[in-house]
C-alpha cells in the first residue's frame, strides 16, 4: 500500500503505539544527570551534618568554663545534625526510586525500538482465496497455472500469519513494558512526595494518580457522566442541553474508535471492557499519523472517508481525523474485527456489522475502514465497504454507510438508526462512491469536506472559539 | 568568673570549627539542583506526574539547601558572639548568641515540604569566562561573603 511506503512506518498495534508515546520523548540518561544534582546537594547536606557532629563534640572542649553556652551549643549542633540526616535519608529514598523509574523507561525504550524494528513494514489484509491472482479457474488459468496460485496463496497466507504473529508477540511485550513503566513511575511517587508534601495524618500520602494512563473505558465513563447531567431542553453555559448531548455522544464515539487500551489494575481492557490486547488492532503508522492496518486507500483517506460517512457532521469527521493525525492511539474497536471478516463473508454480514455498527453509533471511524479492506481482500468483486453509519448524532446523522458490501456483492445493510441513505453496492469498487449522502437534512459541509479534512476549499467551517474551545470546531449554538 | 587573663574559651578550637563548619557551608552553597527537561521521564501520564513532584522537590531541594546555607551562618556567627560573650565584650553577645541558634535549628528542622522559600544563592554557569576566578571560587567567595566575622572583627 503506498500509503505504507510514503509514511515509512510499520505495521503495529496499540499496545506499541501506546509504549511509543511512552517513550518517544524519554530521555531517562538526562534524568539521571539531573539525579547526580541531587546527590550534589545530598552530599553537601550529609557533610553538613557530619561536621556539626563532630563540632558537637569539640564544643565542650572549646569552652569549657561555660557549660552553659556549651550545653545550649551542643544540644542544637545534634539537633540540626539530626534533622539533617532524616534529609539525606529521604533523598536517599526519592533518587532511588526515581532512579529505577528511569531504569525501568530506558530498558523499556531499547525494548521498543528492537520490538519495532522486527515488525513488518507492509502488513496488508489476510490474502483472501477469491483474489484474481489466486484464481483457480477462468480465462488463462490451467491446471498448473490453478495449482501454482493455490500453493501461492497458501504460502503468501503463511506469511501473512507469521506477521501477523510479529505484531501479536511485539503487542504483548509492549503491554508488559507498558505495565513495567507505569509501575516504576507509580512507585517512585510516594518517596518523591516525602520530599513535596506534608505527610497526610490519614494515612498514606494524598492520593497519588492512577498507575496506569487513563484509556478510553475511562474516558467514555467520564463522558457518559457529563451526558446524564444534561437536560435536552435546558440551556447550559455551553450551549443547549441537546446539543451538549449530542457532542458527548459524538466524544464517546470517538473514544471508542480511538479505543486507547487502559490498565483496570488487573489487566488491559478496551473501550468496552472487554480484555485487551488483541491482535486484531494493527494500525499503520503513516506519514499523516495513525491510521487503521487495512484503510482502503491508506492512511488519511481511509479515515476521512470512514470519519465522514459516520455523517456526524464534517466536525466530528474533523474532530476524529485531528485526533488521529495527532498520532493519539487509535484503534478499531473491537467490533472491527467481526466487521472485516462480515464482510469478507457476505453481504448479509455486512448489513449486520452495518446494523451493528448503527446502532450503537460507535465505529466512526477505523471500523468502517476496517469493513471496507475486507472487501477489497475478497478480489475487488465488491464494493468497498462503506462506514457503518451512526445515525442518532445531533439528529443529523442519517446517511448511515451501509456495512461492507461483501465479497460475495450482497446488498448492502441499512446504516444506522437513522437508516437514510443505505449505501449502494459499488461493483466498481470506487472509492467515490463509497457512500451516499442524504442531502435532505441540514448539511452544512460538503462531501468533500468530510473526505478529505485537510483539502483547500472555500468552504471554512466555523473558527473554535479561543483555543480549541470546542471539541467539534464548531460552536455549539 | 573569667578573669583578664583566663578567657575561659580556646579559641584556636572554636576557629577551627568554624573552619569546618564553613566549608561545609561552602559546599551547601556551591550545590544546585536543576529539573529535568520537559517530557524527559516519558510522556505517560504516570511519567507526567513524576515529573511534576520531580519539579516540585527540585524547588524544595534548592530551598532547603539555601536554608541550611544560612542556618550554618548563624551557626558560625553564633560562636563568634559565644566567644565575646564568654570574654564579656558584648553584653548583647550572649543574647545574640542564643537567637542565632535558635534561629539556626528552626531553618534546619524545617522539613523539605515546608521549604518554600527563595533561593538566593548565587548560582554561576559552570563556563570559565578569561581573566576571572572560576565560578567556584566566585561561588566560595560570595559564601564566605555572607558569614559576619569579618565586619565583626572591625567593630
Amino acid at each position: 500500500m503506498n500509503a505504507l511506503a510514503a509514511g515509512g512506518g510499520v505495521s503495529k498495534g496499540g499496545m506499541m503505539v501506546i509504549l511509543k508515546q511512552y517513550v518517544a520523548t524519554a530521555k531517562p540518561d538526562d534524568v539521571k544527570a539531573r539525579l547526580d544534582d541531587w546527590k550534589q546537594a545530598r552530599e553537601a547536606l550529609a557533610t553538613v551534618a557530619r561536621n556539626l557532629e563532630l563540632a558537637s563534640g569539640q564544643l565542650p572542649k572549646a569552652f569549657e568554663e561555660t557549660s552553659l553556652t556549651t550545653e545550649a551549643a551542643t544540644r542544637a549542633f545534634r539537633e540540626a545534625a539530626d534533622k539533617l540526616n532524616t534529609k539525606v535519608d529521604q533523598l536517599d529514598a526519592a533518587m532511588k526510586a526515581l532512579t529505577t523509574a528511569q531504569d525501568a523507561t530506558k530498558s523499556a525504550k531499547s525494548a521498543h525500538d528492537q520490538l519495532e524494528g522486527k515488525l513488518p513494514t507492509n502488513h496488508g489484509p489476510r490474502p483472501d482465496a477469491s483474489a484474481a491472482q489466486y484464481a483457480q479457474s477462468g480465462s488463462g488459468v490451467d491446471t498448473a497455472a490453478a495449482k501454482a496460485n493455490a500453493s501461492q496463496l497458501k504460502s503468501d497466507q503463511a506469511a501473512w500469519a507469521a506477521e501477523e504473529a510479529k505484531i501479536a508477540a511485539a503487542e504483548e511485550a509492549a503491554a508488559k513494558l507498558i505495565q513495567q513503566i507505569d509501575e516504576s513511575n507509580y512507585s517512585a511517587q510516594p518517596p518523591v512526595r516525602e520530599i513535596t508534601d506534608a505527610p497526610d495524618p490519614d494515612g498514606p500520602h494524598s492520593a497519588p494518580s492512577a498507575p496506569s494512563s487513563p484509556g478510553s473505558y475511562s474516558q467514555i465513563a467520564a463522558a457518559k457522566a457529563r451526558m446524564e447531567k444534561y437536560n435536552s431542553g435546558t440551556l447550559y453555559p455551553d450551549g443547549w442541553g441537546h446539543e451538549l448531548i449530542a457532542q458527548e455522544k459524538a466524544n464517546i464515539a470517538g473514544y471508542e474508535a480511538e479505543n486507547k487500551p487502559e490498565w483496570n489494575g488487573t489487566q488491559w481492557i478496551n473501550a468496552d471492557g472487554t480484555p485487551a490486547p488483541s491482535t486484531s488492532y494493527a494500525m499503520v503508522e503513516t506519514a499523516d499519523g495513525l491510521a487503521p492496518m487495512a484503510g482502503g486507500s491508506g492512511g488519511m483517506a481511509a479515515l476521512a472517508i470512514a470519519g465522514g460517512g459516520a455523517l456526524l457532521g464534517a466536525g466530528v469527521a474533523k474532530a476524529l481525523a485531528n485526533k488521529f493525525a495527532a498520532g493519539a492511539s487509535a484503534k478499531a474497536g473491537t467490533a472491527s474485527a467481526t466487521s472485516r471478516s462480515a464482510a469478507a463473508r457476505a453481504g448479509a454480514a455486512g448489513a449486520r456489522a452495518g446494523s451493528g455498527a448503527g446502532t450503537g453509533a460507535r465505529g466512526a471511524g477505523a471500523r468502517g475502514a476496517g469493513a471496507g479492506a475486507g472487501a477489497r481482500g475478497a478480489g475487488g468483486r465488491g464494493g468497498r465497504g462503506g462506514p457503518t453509519g451512526a445515525g442518532s448524532r445531533g439528529g443529523r446523522g442519517g446517511a448511515g454507510g451501509a456495512g461492507g458490501a461483501g465479497g460475495a456483492g450482497g446488498a448492502g445493510g441499512a446504516g444506522g438508526a437513522g437508516g437514510r441513505g443505505g449505501k449502494k453496492d459499488d461493483k466498481r469498487n470506487g472509492q467515490d462512491q463509497d457512500w451516499q449522502a442524504d442531502y435532505s437534512d441540514d448539511w452544512t459541509e460538503t462531501a468533500s469536506d468530510v473526505l478529505d479534512p485537510n483539502a483547500a476549499r472555500g468552504w471554512t467551517p466555523n473558527p473554535p472559539q479561543g483555543d480549541d474551545a470546542d471539541k467539534n470546531g464548531r460552536k455549539p449554538s | 568568673m573569667a578573669g583578664s587573663n583566663s578567657s575561659g574559651v580556646d579559641e584556636a578550637l572554636v576557629n577551627k570549627i568554624k573552619q569546618v563548619l564553613t566549608e561545609a557551608k561552602d559546599d551547601v552553597y556551591k550545590a544546585h539542583v536543576d529539573k529535568p527537561g520537559s517530557g524527559d521521564l516519558g510522556g505517560s501520564a504516570t511519567a507526567g506526574a513524576l515529573e511534576k513532584l520531580m519539579n516540585l522537590a527540585t524547588e524544595r531541594i534548592n530551598s532547603t539547601l539555601s536554608q541550611t546555607n544560612t542556618a550554618l551562618i548563624d551557626f558560625i556567627d553564633g560562636l563568634d558572639n559565644a566567644v565575646r560573650a564568654v570574654k564579656n565584650a558584648d553584653e548583647e553577645a550572649e543574647a545574640a548568641f542564643r537567637t542565632q541558634l535558635t534561629s539556626a535549628v528552626d531553618q534546619i528542622n524545617r522539613p523539605f515540604f515546608e521549604n518554600l522559600g527563595k533561593d538566593g544563592r548565587l548560582n554561576l554557569p559552570d563556563v570559565p569566562i578569561p581573566f576571572f576566578p572560576s565560578s567556584e571560587a566566585l561561588e566560595t567567595a560570595a559564601s564566605r561573603a555572607e558569614l559576619g566575622q569579618d565586619q565583626e572583627a572591625n567593630k
